[in-house]
């Protein structure tokens, strides 16, 4: 199984997810990795993503595993570098036994906001209150949900915003929380906010999901 | 350029961002030195546009020229122009988001008579005067190509150039020549007066005949195997080889089967080569065939067994397209174990199959639908015409009793447990450079009682009947054999708001109707038969195929006598003194 940690950046921010999966399935096909497929009626290839970005938001750490029986992850992130898109370029490769299950695992994302202006410390306040509410569009029905139990972290640099949001089953769309934020002057639109690191859940703290493939 | 920061706010407002930004894998260097920059633009979304094996072609071959930069551009959806317009956004470039006014040479491929509104929409869209004759020196200039250039006359008032036959002549000697006068500091209308000279490329200022280019060794012609592959899905998202060109089979309501004469072939070993380096170089889960009839590929045995062993080897799929019923091959069929089967049989009986000169026998059809069934085929789809020439209620029912021995033969030999079977009907539209292009089509509401009976007699379990739109078809009849008179109907069409027309969900009959009484003129005029003595829109080109024998042929319909197919004998169509014909 070879897993691989690559960017979603500039053009391919903007791609759907299932695009974004059959982009890296042609890249696995043009790098010869010798992919397995599965043995049903239709065979597909196995492969594994972790959770899907909303359209528009850019991505320095998206994980990609392929069961593939090849080794030696400097000549991986040669050959899948040379076969992918620029905007999906990865900087990290690693061969592991067995599936990492990473969609199941990843509890936390880490995302940086460059909103248009300085943004304003009260932003920090979401952090001291025990509730939070924002608007959420659910299959084109706008409800106001609770969420301040996936908010992890708040930090502002100038016009810098860095977030730790909940990712996975618990997930909270960074879009739209961002979008939330306008309550407090911030500017910023889904394409103005990067996912850094994604994060694994490890006797109760997060652990970037790239160290537990090393 | 685009202001980028602006983009990235309206790509979040609009479906499907991804056709708006290009970065897909195999992109070429766009920022090499050069000294001419060209624009391709297809009129329609880039999901239909990416899938253009001509402009795949094009787009390649120019940037493989040294000096030279070949940039994509498609008809952004209603949304995006709508987001444009309300930013003050001039429609940009996929590669550099660069305007229409920042390129050498804007070409237009435009293989849809339907499309011509969107020619106009993209041009409004990019800021430029719509006629060739209000745009100066600033403009780029703006030619078409493509199969519409079978009779350019209702849009030529759009272009400076019209480029007739293959791109790699016309298009190649048209951009070196432009490449050559930018050097030499000639203005446009010296250049165009020098373009005009070119084969296969007509200037509407300077007027006079036209030669139609075509390649004469398609063996050794450009065909790039390092192509795009789009990020986001298109329409025919695969590799495809192209076999031929041309088509022997003489059908005689068909236009591409005389436009794209003479017949040339690849070399099953070129097509292997090119499959192997396409396979390596997209990624593509799939290989396509593609040529006007694929059965009549001289090496067809030879070429499928080669590709089905690369294809297993790579995990590739191979998709056949459909087969004539004639030369339908169970043991091609079986060994690329498709579970549907494809038949044209155009017209339900045998007299009427003589009249078009669809040589294929009520035998064929039995037993090529023996075959198929035998090997376990689920899905049969068959595609007719109706409002052929002498086409009689007789004829309608013997589409019916197709149906009903596909029925019949599943019953008796089939081996899946159902069939489920697609009946689509066209409707007849009469081409240029066609044995029926003198030919009327049939009123509208004749369409609709002959679809209404088929609606009604196919009312069959496991039976799908789905029609082409009448309304559609009257707008395509009367454009496909317009003249010089329509472009003001264009116009017209396209500021009453007809856009994507081809679309069936944009298509608005009754304002082109409106567009075409606001200009005085009667679309009757175009659609309804035309004396053989009158000379014809398109007489300016010269096609290969000549006049003569389309009358030959158009005799030989109405007496019911078949022409055979021209591969091993010649049938004089004409199209051979282009070069190249391999028969």
């Amino acid at each position: 199984m070879i897993v691989f940690r690559h960017r979603k950046t500039g053009e391919a921010g903007y791609l759907s997810h299932i695009d974004a999966m059959r982009v890296l399935q042609r890249t696995m096909r043009r790098m010869r990795a010798e992919v397995k497929y599965s043995e049903g009626f239709v065979p597909h290839m196995l492969t594994y993503a972790t959770t899907p970005l909303p359209l528009g938001v850019q991505s320095v750490a998206e994980y990609f595993a392929a069961d593939s029986p090849l080794t030696g992850e400097e000549e991986l992130l040669k050959r899948f570098n040379a076969c992918v898109p620029s905007g999906m370029r990865a900087d990290f490769c690693a061969v592991v036994g067995k599936n990492p299950n990473l969609v199941a695992r990843v509890v936390a994302s880490s995302y940086e906001v460059r909103a248009k202006e300085t943004v304003s410390q009260d932003v920090l306040s979401v952090l001291e209150g025990r509730e939070y509410f924002m608007l959420r569009n659910k299959k084109g029905v706008i409800e106001e949900v609770e969420v301040r139990d996936k908010i992890f972290g708040i930090e502002i640099y100038g016009d810098r915003l860095l977030l730790t949001l909940a990712t996975g089953n618990d997930n909270l769309r960074v879009d739209s929380f961002v979008q939330s934020l306008s309550r407090f002057g911030v500017d910023a639109c889904a394409s103005d906010v990067t996912r850094t690191e994604q994060f694994v859940s490890e006797g109760g703290k997060f652990v970037a999901a790239k160290e537990i493939l090393v | 350029m685009v202001d980028g920061e602006i983009l990235k706010k309206i790509l979040l407002q609009v479906e499907k961002p991804a056709r708006y930004l290009g970065g897909e894998f195999n992109l070429p260097d766009t920022d090499k030195p050069c000294d001419e920059r060209v624009c391709l633009c297809f009129a329609d979304k880039y999901e239909v546009g990416m899938s253009n094996i001509g402009l795949r072609i094009l787009y390649h071959m120019l940037n493989d020229t040294d000096g030279v930069v070949c940039e994509r551009c498609f008809a952004p959806s209603v949304d995006m122009a709508q987001e444009l317009r309300k930013n003050d956004i001039r429609l940009f470039s996929l590669e550099t988001r660069r305007e229409f006014f920042d390129f050498d040479i804007v070409g237009f491929s435009i293989g849809f008579e339907l499309a011509y509104t969107n020619v106009l929409y993209m041009m409004d869209l990019a800021g430029v005067p719509f006629r060739a004759a209000d745009r100066g020196e600033d403009c780029p200039l703006i030619v078409a190509g493509g199969p519409c250039m079978v009779n350019p006359a209702p849009i030529l008032d759009f272009f400076d150039a019209v480029l007739v036959g293959e791109g790699e002549v016309n298009l190649a000697s048209f951009v070196a020549l432009h490449r050559e006068c930018k050097k030499q500091g000639v203005g446009k209308a010296e250049f165009l007066r020098r373009a005009a000279l070119l084969k296969g490329v007509y200037v509407p200022s300077v007027g006079g005949k036209v030669t139609r280019a075509v390649v004469k060794d398609l063996d050794s012609a450009y065909f790039p195997t390092k192509i795009l592959v789009p990020s986001c899905d298109i329409v025919h998202d695969r590799s495809t080889l192209e076999l031929f060109r041309g088509c022997a089979n003489g059908c005689r309501f068909c236009q591409a089967c005389f436009y794209y004469r003479p017949i040339r072939e690849r070399k099953k070993e070129t097509l292997l080569k090119q499959a192997k380096e396409l396979i390596i170089n997209t990624g593509y889960e799939e290989l396509s065939l593609s040529s006007l009839s694929t059965s009549d590929y001289s090496q067809l045995k030879g070429l499928v067994d080669g590709l089905k062993e690369e294809a297993e080897k790579e995990n590739v799929k191979l998709a056949l397209p459909s087969l004539r019923l004639d030369s339908f091959e169970a043991e091609i069929y079986e060994d690329t174990k498709g579970a549907s089967l494809t038949f044209a049989p155009e017209a339900g009986t045998q007299r009427l199959r003589d009249v078009i000169n669809k040589n294929v026998g009520e035998k064929d059809i039995e037993s090529s639908l023996k075959a198929a069934l035998a090997h376990g085929v689920k899905n049969v789809k068959l595609y007719f015409m109706i409002g052929l020439p002498t086409e009689t209620e007789e004829d309608l029912k013997g589409i019916v009793d197709i149906v009903r021995l596909v029925r019949r033969l599943h019953a008796e030999y089939g081996k899946s447990r159902i069939i489920n079977i697609t009946v689509s009907t066209a409707v007849f539209i009469p081409k240029p450079l066609t044995p029926f292009q003198w030919e009327a089509q049939i009123p509208i509401e004749e369409m609709y009682a002959k679809q209404d009976y088929l609606k009604r007699e196919l009312k069959m379990k496991n039976v799908k009947y789905s029609w082409h739109d009448a309304k559609a078809s009257v707008i395509e009849a009367a454009l496909a054999r317009g003249d010089r008179r329509q472009s003001a109907v264009i116009e017209r069409a396209y500021a009453e708001g007809c856009v994507f027309d081809s679309w069936n969900e944009c298509f608005d009959y009754d304002k082109w109707i409106e567009a075409f009484a606001y200009c005085g003129i009667n679309p009757s005029e175009y659609t309804g038969a035309i004396p053989i003595d009158r000379d014809l829109a398109w007489d300016f080109i010269e096609n290969g195929v000549t006049k003569k024998y389309l009358l030959k042929e158009r005799e030989k319909a109405y007496a019911g006598i078949t022409t055979p197919n021209c591969i091993g004998k010649c049938n004089g169509c004409g199209a051979s003194k282009l070069g190249g014909c391999f028969v």
